[in-house]
């Protein structure tokens, strides 16, 4: 055999051309595959990110060079014509009840508290150096809602994607770690065990009208939010109205499913090692963590001001549900406050400014596309 | 170099309408909610 052959096989293996960003990159994205098995932070999303990561950055494997398997629809779905997370908000809008928002509307002052944090976050990345488009990116992470942060970064700043989109996931898989002791510091024991009222019956009719009446409103004030929105509030649309059942089912299982592994695989496929390995990357997970800080403590903070003024007291622990993660947040205000009080049951009120919160994000995203896009 | 003046404008616009998008959205879904309780109701008195 010619040895000439023989050296250039050997220099096209992927061998000769690792990397120790790559050997990191690696570490990384199994690190993300552990999380999602072992520990169940968001495994629908970090199994396939953590994966896409991990074969992107193989040497040589062209997953990404133009026309390369995850390139075409990473493309074409998510940066070119930003498919993919209107179809999961689709989805998501499928598997959302409103009631809890229509029983008490009240609770929509609480999820637009909780965006406090993506704007303190995008002056706090405006300082680290980062671009205005770049800053809104980041800062949107403090929304907690990750098609959202996907949706906007890929149209203002799309080399951040990777780092974002897996900033935001990661930090609503870490809400029952991050929101409980900022919710212990801003309340006093005799807020935790406020009890509320139980929540009106909410008609189907009211059910069936209220994502015509959100979208109306909505995209009337802000159209850059409407491919989101309107997702949104068709799949809700398709689950209320009680007609279109195998409509309302595919939505929110088959093809959220289908969507979701290409998000995540494509997302993950966004961070080689040369992309995601730079100070930057360190910079937004950093601010991610305050963005969502803040928005629990904004959230938690219109409370305590909206108790000054109402008879029937909050318990401000469901402020912390303002911020998207749904229904993680709500789940973790319920956990709170049985912590104090066995017989307090929270969760259905907080499930109000939870949804509150993926509409809020949802509207300062679509203004921050009016204004930077 | 950071536009400051620009930043605020979108901190004031942004934060600002989301929390006017939300006021005017619960206005509107009370009204709306309402509007549908009053229409069940008269139904609900007109069929008894």
């Amino acid at each position: 055999m010619d040895s000439g052959i023989f050296r250039e096989i050997i220099l096209n293996t992927g061998f000769m051309n690792l990397t120790l960003g790559n050997i990191i990159m690696w570490a990384i994205a199994l690190l993300f595959i552990f999380l999602a098995i072992r520990k169940n932070y968001e495994p629908l999303l970090l199994v396939p990110i953590g994966f896409g990561m991990f074969i992107v950055n193989l040497p040589l494997s062209g997953l990404m060079d133009e026309g390369g398997l995850l390139w075409v629809p990473y493309t074409y779905a998510i940066d070119r014509f930003d498919l993919i997370p209107p179809i999961i908000f689709m989805g998501i809008g499928a598997m959302t009840d409103f009631r809890p928002v229509l029983a008490n509307p009240k609770t929509l002052l609480l999820g637009a508290a909780a965006q406090f944090g993506v704007y303190i976050t995008f002056f706090g990345a405006l300082m680290l150096g980062f671009s205005l488009p770049e800053a809104a990116s980041i800062g949107i992470i403090g929304g907690a809602d990750g098609p959202t942060t996907i949706f906007l970064t890929s149209k203002l700043a799309p080399h951040l994607l990777g780092a974002t989109a897996v900033a935001a996931y990661s930090y609503m898989a870490l809400v029952p770690i991050i929101q409980p002791p900022i919710m212990k510091l801003l309340t006093t024991r005799a807020e935790r065990r406020i009890r509320m009222k139980s929540l009106r019956h909410v008609s189907k009719l009211e059910a069936i009208g209220f994502p015509l009446v959100a979208t109306l409103i909505i995209c009337l004030l802000i159209p850059a939010a409407t491919p989101l929105v309107g997702m949104f509030m068709v799949g809700n649309l398709f689950k209320e109205s009680g007609v279109v059942e195998r409509l309302s089912s595919t939505a929110q299982n088959e093809l959220i499913n289908i969507v979701t592994i290409f998000l995540g695989l494509c997302i993950g496929a966004t961070m080689p090692a040369a992309v995601f390995l730079r100070p930057e990357s360190l910079f937004i997970f950093a601010l991610g963590m305050v963005a969502f800080s803040f928005s629990t403590a904004a959230g938690i903070v219109m409370a305590k001001i909206m108790n000054l003024f109402l008879t029937n007291k909050l318990n401000p622990l469901i402020g912390a549900a303002g911020v998207s993660a749904v229904p993680m947040a709500a789940r973790v205000a319920q956990i709170v406050a049985r912590n104090e009080d066995k017989g307090n049951f929270i969760l259905m009120q907080a499930m109000g400014p939870n949804v509150a919160g993926v509409i809020g994000t949802l509207a300062a995203a679509g203004l921050f596309l009016s204004m930077l896009g | 170099m950071i536009d400051w003046a620009r930043a605020f404008e979108i901190f004031i616009i942004g934060f600002g309408g989301v929390f006017l998008t939300l006021i005017i959205l619960l206005s509107g879904v009370v009204l709306f909610s309402r509007i549908v309780n009053s229409l069940i109701n008269a139904l609900t008195i007109k069929s008894d």
